[in-house]
């Protein structure tokens, strides 16, 4: 079977995933954990990790451990772990953090297959309830991506949704991308997205909100979260607290998209009810989409919906998309 | 025998001898036996007697020697009758002390199964007792065990409600000292209550005083204000339609940009670039010198484990289909 060349990337705020197609056909993905911590710099230290097989990175005078072994260790050692993106964008408190991004990124993609094989990574849309910008973040990438051999292009992350879930309903749909930053919203219509922004409120504040309550670490809030958490029958008082975190964040993102549809002068007339698909790690807590809809039940929402539901593959859908624009573009080049 | 009979050699044989088998005497070890018969027997006690008699009695005549040999068998025949009788005696004998001998081992026999049949008696009375001993030990040991029980839950019991006793009056104690309390608290805050109110009447006098002397002074200053007002609010309303016409203008901007973005690139947030805004966009050489440094890890001799999950070719396919296999996506997205 002819491969399939391009790559998708989801650039998180948590969690990095790229996305190619092997010669059977079938989408391989390869995640990992957008984080890392400081450890103590010596030779020992470096075998250690070497023979652990724990990825570590020397940057002048320090050296982090990366990835989702970094996660663990500040789970074990208690401690927090840095995050070179923030609010789904690169962080302004965490400029040295790109090489190391770079790596890691360069971990999953691996080399091009075909001299500038075109790479689609996921960008946030523009915040309604904040002034970041994306267009640094996006220029960022872009060279991050061209250092690795590829010809980077982007997709706006919701948008990215539409393409992975929403195939069978001729890319007619919101997809909306719960990641640990952000909220990115996409309505789509024949697969053009026709309106397009993202809310800075996500899981990462979740997690800050309840460790602040709880008295922890944040790592820590987002590990018990990441263990399953039914938000309708918690079992505990950490579980209590992130149901009650997450009912907060639910109720704040519907409600301000309900109004940005409601203000927005371009969405727009579907002749048909559409469906709402929810993706990314966030939107994968227990019951998620029943408190969504018992939201949507007291909401006067501009569009007429026929469905909410999760995702296929709630962790991939933005890879996903991502990759079926890459194909999609390379197909182009080559035609 | 009488005196005229000849001596019955065969006769005195068969009387003063035993019969025995050849077997008897090969088992007593005799083998080889010499053989007589009664002619030889009768010469040799005649050749014995003779030679006696003419040994012993040379000077007796034929007739004195005839007596003799006479007297001699008669003797002899004495001899042998004894004899006989004392074999028939011997034999009786052997039989008596044969049938003892059968006796006896009859009793022995006898004995011995006695002997056994009280063993086994006693071994299987000494079992049962056993048996029957075990049984009773068993029921004593539950019914020990039972009574334990017993008396342990009457302990536990007793000092249940020994304690609940105690503990009854300990909560009656702090019930009775916690209305105390509670009493004591009210008649503070009644003392305080009444004490601030007496300040406050006070106060409320002393200002309602200086408030008649400001009223006072305040009209004075009204009407010359008012005179001064009407001047500001002719120059303010000519500021405010100004900054109407200002805002209006910029309204309309936001809108032709919108529209002019496809409702896409515009279509995202309510904090959008605005004319004369600045945007701060790295320079290449920033970017590359950001990418470009290489740094020491052992993340690139490590392989990032793959997924597979599903494939998207039936959204490429479509998503060709409806875009016509050109690269109206890329171009969508860029507007």
């Amino acid at each position: 079977m002819t491969i399939r060349y391009g790559k998708g990337l989801d650039v998180g705020t948590v969690n990095l995933v790229a996305a190619e197609e092997n010669e059977k056909g079938e989408v391989e993905l390869r995640p990992k954990r957008n984080v890392f911590i400081d450890v103590p710099i010596d030779a020992y230290t470096k075998n250690m990790l070497t023979r652990l097989n724990v990825p570590y990175v020397v940057q002048g005078k320090k050296m982090y451990v990366l990835g989702d072994h970094a996660f663990e260790l500040a789970n074990v050692l208690n401690k927090n772990t840095r995050r070179p993106m923030a609010d789904g964008l690169i962080s302004p408190k965490e400029q040295d953090a790109l090489p190391v991004m770079k790596l890691l990124i360069g971990s999953i993609l691996g080399q091009p297959r075909i001299p500038n094989e075109v790479c689609f990574y996921s960008v946030p849309g523009d915040p309604i309830d904040s002034d970041l910008s994306v267009a640094y973040h996006r220029d960022l990438f872009d060279a991050v991506l061209r250092s690795l051999g590829y010809k980077p292009s982007h997709i706006i992350e919701g948008h990215a949704v539409t393409f992975a879930e929403l195939a069978e309903e001729d890319f007619t749909g919101i997809g909306i991308s719960c990641g640990g930053g952000m909220f990115n919203i996409c309505v789509a219509y024949k697969s053009m997205p026709a309106l397009f922004f993202s809310t800075a409120r996500s899981g990462d504040w979740v997690d800050k909100n309840v460790a602040n309550v709880l008295g922890i670490k944040p790592a820590k809030a987002a590990l018990i979260k990441e263990k399953g958490v039914d938000l309708i029958k918690p079992k505990n008082r950490e579980e209590d607290a992130i149901a009650i975190y997450y009912r907060n964040l639910i109720q704040y993102n519907i409600t301000n998209i309900a109004e940005r549809f409601k203000s927005a002068e371009n969405m727009p007339s579907f002749a048909e009810p559409i469906s709402i698909v929810f993706s990314g790690g966030t939107s994968m807590a227990g019951n998620f989409i029943s408190l969504v809809k018992d939201v949507f039940k007291n909401l006067d929402f501009p569009i007429p919906v026929k469905d909410i539901r999760m995702a296929k593959d709630p962790f991939n859908a933005t890879a996903k998309g991502a990759l079926v624009a890459a194909q999609l573009e390379m197909s182009s080049q080559t035609a | 025998m009488s005196e005229s009979q000849p001596f019955d050699v065969r006769r005195a044989i068969e009387q003063s001898s035993s019969k025995s088998t050849l077997q008897e005497l090969a088992k007593k070890g005799i083998h080889r036996v010499k053989v007589l018969d009664e002619q030889m027997i009768n010469k040799l006690i005649g050749d014995a007697v003779e030679r006696i008699i003419s040994t012993k009695t040379n000077l007796l005549s034929t007739d004195d020697r005839q007596k003799l040999i006479q007297a001699s068998r008669a003797e002899l025949d004495r001899l042998m009758k004894e004899h006989k009788d004392n074999k028939d005696k011997a034999e009786l004998m052997e039989k008596d002390k044969s049938a003892l001998a059968a006796d006896v081992e009859n009793l022995q026999e006898q004995l011995k199964t006695t002997r056994k049949l009280a063993d086994d008696t006693a071994k299987q009375r000494y079992e049962d007792g056993k048996a029957i001993m075990k049984g009773e030990v068993e029921d004593l040991r539950k019914k020990l065990t039972s009574v334990e029980a017993d008396v342990e839950k009457r302990v536990r019991r007793e000092i249940e409600l020994e304690f609940q006793a105690k503990s009854a009056a300990s909560v009656a104690q702090i019930d009775a000292m916690k209305q105390e309390m509670g009493r004591r608290e009210q008649d503070i805050l009644a003392r305080g209550a009444s004490m601030k109110e007496a300040e406050l009447r006070t106060k409320l006098d002393e200002m309602q005083s200086k408030n008649m002397e400001l009223s006072e002074k305040h009209s004075s200053q009204l009407e010359e204000l008012k005179k001064s007002d009407d001047k500001m609010l002719a120059t303010l309303s000519e500021l405010f339609s100004k900054a109407l016409e200002g805002v209006n203008k910029k309204l309309s901007d936001l809108k032709l940009r919108a529209l002019a973005g496809g409702g896409g690139g515009g279509g995202g947030g309510g904090m959008s670039r605005m004319e004369g805004d600045i945007e701060f966009r790295p320079s290449q050489a920033t970017l590359e010198s950001l990418v470009s440094s290489e740094l020491e890890s052992n993340l690139k001799s490590m392989q990032v484990e793959a997924k597979t999950a599903g494939k998207v070719a039936n959204a490429l396919d479509r998503l060709k289909a409806m875009r016509g296999g050109s690269g109206d996506a890329k171009k969508e997205e860029k507007k």
